[in-house]
C-alpha cells in the first residue's frame, strides 16, 4: 500500500467517524424534538377509548379560541360543519359565532358587535345555525326574531323575520326554519314558501321545537322539544309520522310514555338515519326514517369528562370526515365524536386521517424524494461508467458521447476502502 | 470520491436533518408554542385553577382542587413541586397537602410512601384536632370530634388510607381505617359498599351484607351495593 493510499484511507475513516458522530447527534435531536412536538399536540387528560361510554369515539374537544375566558364558548347552544369542514359553534351569550378547522384550531370569528335587539345587521341571542352548500352560514336569531345570512368570511348578506326562531338547515334552495309556533320553509333570498304548524300539545301542533333537518328526499324532520316527539313530514305540511308522547309536568302517569325527554337538534348522518340530541338524557339519540323513527341507538351519559355531555342542546355532521359536532351546552364546548353506523364511505377515515396541518410536511418530504431520486440517478450512471470502464458493454465513446464517458471513467477511479 | 458507506451515512444526514426540519418547520408554522385554548377539560380546570395558585392563596382548598387536576393529568413532577410550594404558602392545614400528596404517590404506584405520606396526615391532624377540642373544653364548649373544623380532613385521610391498605391487600386494616371513617359519619353509602368488599375479601359475608344492606338504606339505587349482595348471593 502506498503512503498516498494510506492518506486517503486516513481522511476516509476521519471522514467517517465526523459523519456518525454528526448522525447520532441528529438522531438524539430529532427524538427530543419528537417527544417536545408529541408533547405539545397530545392534550392533557385525553380519555382513552375504554373511559368512553359505549359506542362514543372521542375525536376532540373545541373549548375556544384562546386561554382567556372571553376566548371560551359559555353556553353553545348549536354547532354545523360547512362543506369545506369548518366547524361552526353558536356562542349564544356573547352572541357571536364561532368558526374552526376541522383540526380544531381556530379559523374565524362573526361577530357583530355587542348583542343589541331588532338592529339590522346584527346578532342578540343567537340560537340554532346551518351551512348551505355554498358555506355560507345561517344563523336563528331568537332574540331579534330573525334568520341572519353571513358569507363564509363572515360578511353580512341578509336577514329575514321569522317569530321566535330556534334552529335552521338548509338544503339546495331550501331553507327549512322551526320557530316556537311551527316550521316555516324559504327559498335562500328568504322569500316564504310555506308555513305550517299551531302552538300546542296535540300531535300536529308544535311547542318550542328546537331541531329541524331536511333529508334528501325532501322530508322536513322536527324536533318538537316540549312535546317530548320527534315527527317527519312533507314539504307541504303534512305528517308522515310522529315518535313520542308530551309528558306531563311532574307526572308518574306520562314517566316512560316518551322515548325522549326534550329532543333538541338534529342532523342528517351519511346513512340517511336522524341524529338527535336530548339534554335531559344527555345523549345521541339515532332514529331510523325507514322503520317510521324507529330507534335504533343510544349514546353518551351524564359527565363533565371529554367524551361525555351535560345537557347538549345542538348538533351538526360533518358527512366527508363522517364525525358529529355536539353542542354540549353546560359543559362549555363543542365535541367531535363519532357513533357506530353513521357512514359507509371509506374515503371518510382517510379524510379524517389527514385532518391537520400535516400538509406542511409535504415540502421537507417533497425535498427528500428529489434528494433521493438524484441520489439514485448519480448512482446509476457511475455503476453504468463502472461497467463500461471494466469492457462489460460497449463505452459511450464507441457511441455517441466519448467525452462524457471518458471523464465518468476517471471520476470513480478511485479504490474502495471498505473492500480492502 | 467518497466510497459507499461514508455515502449512505452522508445520506442518513441528510435524511435526519430534513426530518429535524419537517418538525421545526411544523411547529413554528402551526403556532403551537403560543399559548393555546385548552383541548381537555382538564386543561380547563388546569388554566383556571393555575390563576388561582398564582394569587397564592392562605387557604388549602385552592391547592388542593390544582393538585388534584394536575394528578388526574398525569402531571406528578409538577404536582410534587405544586405541593412543596403551597406547604410553603399555607401556615397551618398542611395535612389537605399531605392528603394530595399521598393520592399523587398513589397515581405514581408508589403506594408505601402513599401510605407513609397519608399517615403523616393523620397523625399531624389527629394532634391539631386534639389541640381545638382542649381549647374548647377548656371554654365550656362540649362538641363532637367530627363537628370542628379539619374533622373533614381527618375523614378524607382515613379514606385514603383504607384504599391504600386495600391495594396492599392489608385487609383487616383496610377494613378498620374504613370503620374509623364510618365512625366519624356513618351514612356514607359508598364508605359502607368499600367496607363491605372489604370484608368480604375477609370472608366474613355476614359483616358484608349488613354493611351493602345499610348503604342501600341511604341509597336504594346503589348499584355497586346492589351488585355486593348479589355477589353473596342475596
Amino acid at each position: 500500500m502506498t503512503r498516498e493510499n494510506r492518506d486517503e484511507n486516513a481522511g476516509a475513516n476521519r471522514t467517517r467517524i465526523v459523519l456518525v458522530a454528526i448522525l447520532v447527534l441528529l438522531f438524539l435531536l430529532l427524538i427530543v424534538l419528537g417527544m417536545f412536538t408529541f408533547r405539545l399536540l397530545r392534550p392533557s387528560g385525553a380519555p382513552d377509548a375504554k373511559s368512553l361510554p359505549p359506542g362514543i369515539e372521542w375525536v376532540r374537544s373545541i373549548y375556544g379560541y384562546g386561554p382567556s375566558e372571553g376566548e371560551q364558548f359559555y353556553r353553545p347552544t348549536d354547532a354545523d360543519v360547512a362543506p369545506d369542514g369548518t366547524i361552526w359553534g353558536v356562542d349564544r351569550a356573547r352572541a357571536r359565532i364561532l368558526g374552526f378547522n376541522p383540526d380544531g384550531s381556530f379559523k374565524r370569528i362573526i361577530s357583530t358587535g355587542e348583542a343589541t335587539p331588532n338592529q339590522p345587521g346584527r346578532m342578540y341571542l343567537p340560537s340554532g345555525i346551518s351551512t348551505d352548500e355554498d358555506g355560507n352560514v345561517y344563523v336563528c336569531d331568537y332574540g331579534s326574531e330573525k334568520v341572519l345570512v353571513f358569507s363564509p368570511a363572515g360578511e353580512f348578506l341578509l336577514e329575514w323575520p321569522v317569530p321566535l326562531p330556534t334552529d335552521c338547515d338548509v338544503l339546495g334552495e331550501t331553507v327549512a326554519v322551526c320557530s316556537a309556533y311551527g316550521v316555516a320553509l324559504f327559498d335562500r333570498q328568504g322569500t316564504l314558501i310555506t308555513f305550517f304548524g299551531t302552538r300546542g300539545p296535540r300531535e300536529e301542533q308544535f311547542d318550542l321545537p328546537h331541531g329541524i333537518a331536511i333529508a334528501d328526499d325532501g322530508t322536513v324532520y322536527v324536533s318538537d322539544t316540549q312535546n317530548s316527539r320527534v315527527k317527519a313530514y312533507t314539504q307541504g305540511g303534512d305528517l308522515l309520522w310522529s315518535v313520542g308522547e308530551r309528558r306531563g309536568v311532574s307526572s308518574e302517569a306520562t314517566e316512560g310514555a316518551s322515548p325522549f325527554q326534550i329532543p333538541s337538534g338534529m342532523v342528517i348522518d351519511d346513512n340517511g338515519r336522524i341524529v338527535l340530541v336530548d339534554p335531559f338524557e344527555f345523549q345521541l339519540i339515532v332514529l331510523d326514517p325507514t322503520k317510521d323513527g324507529e330507534i335504533v341507538g343510544r349514546y353518551g351519559e351524564f359527565g363533565v369528562e371529554d367524551g361525555r355531555f351535560v345537557y347538549p342542546t345542538g348538533v351538526g355532521y360533518d358527512p366527508s370526515r363522517d364525525w358529529f359536532v355536539v353542542a354540549d351546552t353546560t359543559n362549555d364546548r363543542l365535541q367531535v365524536v363519532r357513533i357506530p353506523g353513521s357512514s359507509s364511505n371509506p374515503l371518510a377515515a382517510v379524510r379524517r386521517f389527514f385532518t391537520g396541518p400535516w400538509w406542511i410536511c409535504a415540502v421537507p418530504l417533497a425535498l427528500l424524494l428529489i434528494a433521493a431520486i438524484v441520489a439514485l440517478t448519480s448512482r446509476r450512471r457511475r455503476k453504468d461508467g463502472d461497467r463500461r470502464r471494466d469492457g462489460e458493454f460497449p463505452s459511450r465513446s464507441d457511441t455517441t458521447d466519448g467525452i462524457e464517458a471518458t471523464q465518468d471513467s476517471e471520476i470513480v477511479e478511485v479504490e474502495d476502502p471498505s473492500s480492502r | 470520491m467518497f466510497d459507499r458507506i461514508t455515502r449512505w451515512l452522508a445520506y442518513a444526514v441528510f435524511v435526519l436533518i430534513l426530518a429535524i426540519l419537517t418538525l421545526a418547520f411544523y411547529i413554528v408554522w402551526t403556532g403551537v408554542l403560543r399559548p393555546q385554548p385548552p383541548r381537555t377539560y382538564i386543561e380547563r380546570d388546569l388554566s383556571r385553577l393555575e390563576s388561582v395558585v398564582e394569587a397564592k392563596p392562605q387557604v388549602a382548598e385552592g391547592w388542593r382542587d390544582y393538585l388534584r387536576t394536575l394528578t388526574a393529568a398525569g402531571m406528578y413532577s409538577k404536582a410534587h413541586r405544586v405541593a412543596d410550594e403551597a406547604r410553603s404558602v399555607l401556615a397551618s392545614d398542611s395535612a389537605t397537602i399531605d392528603i394530595e400528596e399521598a393520592r399523587i404517590y398513589l397515581a405514581e404506584a408508589d403506594v408505601e410512601t402513599a401510605r407513609t405520606t397519608v399517615d403523616t396526615a393523620i397523625s399531624s391532624q389527629e394532634d391539631a384536632l386534639d389541640r381545638k377540642l382542649a381549647e374548647l373544653n377548656a371554654q365550656g364548649i362540649r362538641v363532637e370530634r367530627s363537628y370542628i373544623q379539619g374533622g373533614e380532613t381527618l375523614l378524607e385521610a382515613y379514606i385514603l388510607k383504607a384504599q391504600i391498605l386495600s391495594v396492599l391487600e392489608e385487609w383487616e386494616d383496610a377494613a378498620a381505617a374504613y370503620s374509623q371513617s364510618l365512625e366519624m359519619s356513618p351514612a356514607m353509602a359508598d364508605v359502607l359498599v368499600a367496607r363491605g368488599f372489604v370484608y368480604l375479601k375477609l370472608e366474613d359475608t355476614s359483616k358484608a351484607k349488613k354493611d351493602f344492606d345499610r348503604a342501600l338504606q341511604f341509597d336504594p339505587e346503589l348499584e355497586t351495593a346492589k351488585a355486593g349482595l348479589k355477589e353473596i348471593g342475596q
